[in-house]
Parts: C-alpha cells; sequence; structure tokens
C-alpha cells in the first residue's frame, strides 16, 4: 500500500469568522487514511479553532470541533500524529473544511494560517 | 454496520458557581457510547483574573474551570465524571531548557535548572489528545451536570464556554 502525503492551506486574515474551502485530491488516490491540523501560530490554532470536515460529502468532524483534538505535538512520535481515520473512501476526492475562528482571551487574534495534513493511500 | 459519529454539546457559564443541567439528545440507533473528550474556550474575565502562566519556575497547582457529569437516562448512577482544567501549566516541568548562545551572551539567564517552562507549550508538548474510553449500552438521552468552580476560587464571575465531545456507535444500515 503506497500513501502519499498532501498539505492545504487556510487564511485566517479575520477574527470571529468562519473560513470555508473545498480542496481537491489526486484522481489516483482512492482512500484517506488520516489527517492533521498545523498551524504557524500554533497558540492561536489551539485556543481559538474549531472545524467541520467533510470528505466526499460525507461529514467526519461536525461544526465546533476543536482544532486542539487535531493537533499533535512534539512529544508525539512521527509515525503516531495523523488522527486516523482507517480508510475512508476518498470517492470525489473532495475535502471539504469549514474553519471558524472563536474569541479566547488566552490567545489575542493575529493573522494566521492553518495547514490540513492530509495522508492519503494510493491506487 | 456500524459508524463511529461525535455529538457536541455547549456548556456556557457566565457566574460564579454556576450550575448548569442539560440534556443531550443521541441519535435513535445508538448502539453505545464510546468516548468522551472536553474543550475550552475562554471568553471574558474580570481584570482580576490572571490566566495561568508557564514563566513560574515553580511547579503550581493547574486552576480548575469545573466539573461535567454524565447520567445515562436509564441508568441512574453518574458514567463519567470529569475536571476541567484551564491548561496544564506545569507541562515543560523536568524539560532541560537549550538556550541559543547568542542570546547567552547578550541576557543575564540563569543556566537551564530543569524547572523552568516557559519554552515548553502543551501545544508542541501535550501528548496525542484522545477521547476516554467509555462503554454505555442502550443510553439515548444523556443528563448532564457542569459545576463551575473558577469563579469560586476567584471570587467573581468568568465567562467560558466548555465543549463536551460524546462520542457514539451507530448502526448504520449499508446501501
Amino acid at each position: 500500500m503506497q500513501t502519499v502525503k498532501k498539505r492545504f492551506d487556510i487564511a485566517v486574515t479575520e477574527a470571529g469568522k468562519t473560513f470555508s474551502k473545498t480542496f481537491e485530491l489526486d484522481k489516483n488516490i482512492v482512500s484517506v487514511k488520516g489527517i492533521l491540523f498545523t498551524s504557524d501560530k500554533d497558540d492561536l490554532l489551539y485556543y481559538r479553532g474549531s472545524q467541520k470536515v467533510e470528505i466526499n460529502k460525507e461529514e467526519i468532524f461536525p461544526e465546533n470541533y476543536e482544532s486542539k483534538l487535531l493537533l499533535s505535538g512534539i512529544n508525539v512520535s512521527p509515525n503516531n500524529r495523523y488522527y486516523d481515520l482507517g480508510n475512508q473512501p476518498a470517492g470525489n476526492g473532495t475535502i471539504k473544511v469549514e474553519y471558524k475562528d472563536s474569541n479566547d482571551s488566552r490567545a489575542v487574534f493575529a493573522p494566521y494560517r492553518v495547514s490540513l495534513y492530509v495522508e492519503c493511500v494510493l491506487q | 454496520m456500524m459508524r463511529e459519529q461525535v455529538i457536541i454539546q455547549t456548556i456556557s457559564t457566565s457566574k460564579r458557581g454556576q450550575q448548569t443541567f442539560f440534556q443531550t439528545k443521541l441519535p435513535k440507533d445508538t448502539q453505545r457510547i464510546i468516548g468522551i473528550e472536553t474543550g475550552l474556550y475562554v471568553l471574558n474575565v474580570p481584570d482580576n483574573f490572571i490566566p495561568a502562566q508557564e514563566l513560574s519556575k515553580l511547579v503550581r497547582r493547574n486552576n480548575l474551570m469545573g466539573v461535567v457529569q454524565l447520567r445515562a437516562n436509564t441508568k441512574p448512577d453518574v458514567f463519567c465524571s470529569k475536571e476541567i482544567f484551564e491548561r496544564d501549566i506545569n507541562i515543560g516541568a523536568d524539560e532541560v531548557k537549550i538556550i541559543p548562545s547568542l542570546i547567552r551572551k547578550d541576557e543575564k539567564i540563569d543556566p537551564p535548572d530543569g524547572n523552568r517552562f516557559d519554552y515548553f507549550t502543551h501545544w508542541t508538548h501535550g501528548a496525542k489528545r484522545e477521547e476516554d474510553p467509555l462503554d454505555v449500552c442502550g443510553c439515548t438521552v444523556v443528563n448532564g451536570l457542569y459545576k463551575d468552580s473558577i469563579g469560586e476560587y476567584f471570587q467573581t464571575d468568568v465567562n467560558y464556554k466548555v465543549m463536551l465531545y460524546i462520542w457514539i456507535e451507530r448502526k448504520v444500515n449499508q446501501q
């Protein structure tokens, strides 16, 4: 089983807003094995972020599911960092992410980037 | 075919010592509850509330926000009771800090003592977050109680939201 990792970015430019983006996987990808969220400002993603994730129009994480639950720190072995989805069929290859920034007094807003890493299985 | 799904419940607290009772309805085809996760958003806080800092040289007590308790509608017992902490302020305990030599020359910095936490944060050093596993069958409604503690501790109103994630296993008809 050959796997490939993909990265997709969302720019969060305004506080308290939802940013919706749809990403396309390559045609030769049959399933999604795992996902991982990171950011260039980890603290903002940790305290302020939540998202809805759909793969092939199937809801994987519902709205308001916090980003901190999908983050992995450097304490976690690189082989274990991805959230395991089993083998979620890629179907039409679309991944829809609705990322929501919410106010939290522990992390003051500044524009930041949210990166979604996807571990995919090739045909 | 069994399928996992997460149900999200938001618990808002704005008053000191506030108790919140809530009910979360689960889908009809729920077979069992398989796990619980929690999260926290701290909203507006009064000026005298100082969020926990990692900068202390001492190992300190974490700020307890409150306690959530859950009951299944079919049974009288509490099946889950969890303390919600603001954050783990001692996450970097026992880590040796490495200070770049350039900074060391310019500033007077104490040698690493293995007990200073300011370079270590929970979003880099936290363990992989996974739900607390549970196995609760025959539940259609979760009855919950959340009791605020942080407001009592600081003797003031703190405004925050606790997020409760209930992982369930559903029986889905295969098409």
